[in-house]
């Protein structure tokens, strides 16, 4: 993809935490500098700092991605135009400041854990780093919103993002469900949870599993209950348009759900597919990791790049400037 | 102190989840989002529970409030030519569109990227859907668990000996927006500085292959599978039983040094523990023998105990432990808002803090809350055009 901030000198250094933020700035064109290699995934598109490069190249810096623990009235004073990103656990200076963390303990203090798994089993968390991931994102779109901020006002400032409110705020639901109407997530296997009940997600089908759900989304409902035909039974019966799924009984719902499992165990993931493509029905096949890494579609749109021999992402997205000389 | 994005004009034509929760970002830090919705096709995230007051209110849906705080609302019924037609002069005043309708759908009803800038050249158009709009997949239809089974998460998501797990909520309803958030950010920057806009073309898949990508490494590096709640570099790392029903500890112990702490804390004296390999080949037996500990103990009080040892330990929070979380209180995560049908309620604020530039948390709109400030007082349509075009449908 086009580097839109090829401009920009990035001064690298995180280590796990918040690592996919100079990444995401390196593939946007930014020359990103790191002292340490770090982990592949995370680090490849970025440049080398030699011994003592990291402090004369601070003077120059657009932005300086790291942990807590310097100062940023140290690191500024050379350059005022500086936007300092701290990506921490918690905001610092505060109560939980010293506390040590991992991924997977801001996950469970997130409280994402405790609705992903099984309800026979202990929570688990979801694959990768993904509090770390989410913090370097949010630290990417606070290195941004300075950078705009100092086109007005000439200055840099001090960005501080916690990896635990990014967790947070990506569950959505839980935290304010409680306190809209008490309730507690539990850990539901693969059920979507809406309204009063949930709707059955993860379908096996001949050859693997697909995924589909009851929503409320009248037209995907129609097309399955014509694709369905005759063995649609009492989903002809339904009105879509004033039903809320959300607030059907599950035990109608598993009923239903019955009639959709016998219809997918008889066809094929790709056949679905195809399917889902022609009629609307907002299905998806589920594809391994390595499904992903052999997809035409993902190839298709630039996806993958070698990396010393390992195919890794690379475009953040398509723009309509990458098709311009 | 001023808010960032002060002076960033958006016309949000997104709905639901993926697209509102990007404009929610630039909304809160400053943005002016204008919501454009029709009663004709509601966004159905107001359709969504829970409501405020028990019925089924589309303007107390707080599913709709968490999306869609700091914006303006409007209603223009795309399906309607006159409806366009204003659409277009919101364009106009835009420096950002942002849409997730269903392949195709903009061009249909004459709102191309071509258009688009035709009206004004240096627009920036984000489109955000499941697959993206390119790619063989492009005419996909579906929500944010169709991108976590595109990616690969939902088939390395669950137990190692179970199926594909997918949890809940959207996990890419979560991460696309934020990668659509930096898209336009990004295209402000190259805009501010070549005069260029563009199309920008987001698909759910491709930010959770990114947010996964040491895990397709790890797999080409021959360390695949399911990971569960294990680390290749931490043992034990995992959610052990607490005291009481369904509560659960989660501990990750990050060297040798810790074990040794939490061994000494827990008496758990096996020397096939005391190195990292060994913990590794004896994963099972070690995490059978530190939940025959944990469980009976506090969650909350063991996680304490152990974080203030230096060993990573939290307990697995449900929604009530994290809405009341002091951490959160004093940090400001949820801002009070008050709203005519929410009432005074909690919001969930960006988690960033600038030192020279601030955030706000306003209410949600109700739909077609600000009809007559855009259409009459921002646009300068004349007041009896828009009265009669809302009766006739066209702004409805």
């Amino acid at each position: 993809m086009r580097g839109i901030l090829a401009h920009l000198l990035v001064i690298d250094l995180t280590e796990e935490l918040g690592a996919i933020a100079g990444r995401m700035l390196a593939e946007l064109g930014a020359e990103v500098r790191r002292a340490s290699p770090g982990e592949l995934a995370w680090n490849h598109g970025k440049q080398p700092l030699g011994p003592g490069e990291a402090e004369a190249l601070l003077g120059e810096a657009d932005i300086v991605l790291r942990g807590p623990g310097l100062d940023h009235d140290t690191l500024t004073a050379a350059n005022p135009a500086l936007i300092d990103v701290v990506i921490a656990p918690f905001l610092p200076g505060g109560l939980n400041g010293d506390r040590p963390e991992t991924d997977l303990t801001l996950m469970a203090r997130s409280g994402l854990m405790a609705i992903v798994g099984d309800p026979d089993r202990a929570p688990l968390t979801l694959p990768g780093q993904q509090a770390y991931a989410l913090a370097g994102i949010q630290a990417v779109i606070g290195a941004l919103t300075a950078l705009r901020a100092r086109a007005e006002s000439g200055r840099g400032q001090l960005v501080e993002v916690s990896a635990y409110q990014s967790a947070v705020l990506a569950n959505y639901r839980e935290p304010l469900t409680w306190g809209w109407t008490g309730r507690i997530g539990k850990r539901t296997g693969n059920l979507l949870i809406r309204g009063k009940s949930g709707v059955r997600q993860v379908w096996p089908c001949k050859d693997g599993w697909v995924t589909w759900a009851l929503v409320d989304n009248p037209p995907m409902m129609r097309a399955m209950v014509g694709l369905l035909g005759d063995r649609a039974g009492p989903l002809a019966e339904v009105n879509w348009d004033t039903v809320l799924v959300a607030d059907v009984a599950r035990e109608t719902l598993v009923e239903w759900e019955e009639i959709v499992a016998g219809f997918f165990q008889s066809r094929t993931r790709a056949e679905l597919g195809e399917l889902s493509a022609r009629k609307g029905l907002g299905l998806s096949y589920i594809d391994t990791p390595e499904d992903a890494l052999a997809s035409d579609h993902l190839a298709a749109r630039g996806l993958w790049r070698e990396v010393d021999g390992v195919k890794l992402p690379g475009p953040l997205w398509l723009s309509s400037l990458d098709a311009r000389p | 102190m001023t808010l960032p994005l002060a002076g960033v004009k958006v016309a949000d034509f997104s709905w639901v989840g993926a697209g509102p929760r990007a404009t929610k970002d630039l909304a809160d830090l400053g943005a002016t989002v204008i919501k454009i919705e029709s009663r004709k096709r509601l966004d159905l995230g107001r359709l969504s529970g829970p409501f405020a007051g028990g019925g089924r209110d589309p303007d107390a849906s707080t599913f709709f409030a968490i999306t869609n705080t700091s914006k303006m609302g409007v209603t223009i019924n795309l399906g309607d030519p006159r409806g366009v037609a204003v659409a277009k002069k919101l364009v106009a005043w835009a420096d950002i569109v942002v849409e997730n309708f269903s392949h195709g759908y903009m061009d249909r009803v004459g709102l191309s990227f071509a258009e688009l800038q035709r009206i004004k050249p240096d627009i920036i158009q984000v489109s955000v859907s499941v697959a993206g709009r390119a790619g063989p997949l492009g005419t996909m239809r579906g929500y944010g668990n169709s991108a976590g089974a595109l990616s690969g998460m939902a088939a390395l998501s669950g137990w190692e000996d179970r199926g594909p797990h997918m949890p809940p909520f959207a996990y890419g309803d979560v991460v696309a927006p934020m990668f659509a958030t930096v898209a336009m950010l990004a295209a402000l920057e190259h805009r501010a500085r070549t005069g260029e806009g563009q199309h920008i073309d987001i698909s759910q898949v491709e930010p959770l292959v990114h947010v996964m990508a040491d895990q397709f490494a790890a797999l080409q590096q021959g360390r695949g599978g399911k990971p569960a709640n294990r680390s290749a570099t931490m043992a034990p790392h995992g959610a052990f039983p607490a005291r009481g029903s369904d509560q659960w500890i989660a501990t990750a112990v990050r060297d040798d040094a810790e074990w040794a702490r939490l061994a000494e804390m827990s008496g758990i004296d096996d020397p096939r523990f005391a190195t990292l390999a060994g913990r590794k080949e004896h994963e099972e037996a070690l995490e059978k023998a530190l939940g025959r500990w944990t469980v009976l103990h506090d969650a909350h009080i063991l996680a304490d105990r152990l974080a203030a040892a230096g060993i990573p330990a939290e307990a697995v929070a449900d929604g009530r432990d994290v809405y009341t979380d002091p951490e959160l209180v004093e940090r400001g995560h949820f801002r009070t808002i008050t709203h005519d049908k929410l009432g005074t309620c909690d919001m969930p604020a960006p988690p960033l803090r600038f030192s020279g530039s601030e955030v706000r948390v306003g209410p949600p709109p109700n739909l077609g809350q600000h009809n007559r400030a855009i259409f009459v007082d921002l646009l300068g349509l004349p007041e009896a055009e828009v009265e009669e075009l809302i009766a006739a449908g066209a702004l409805a």
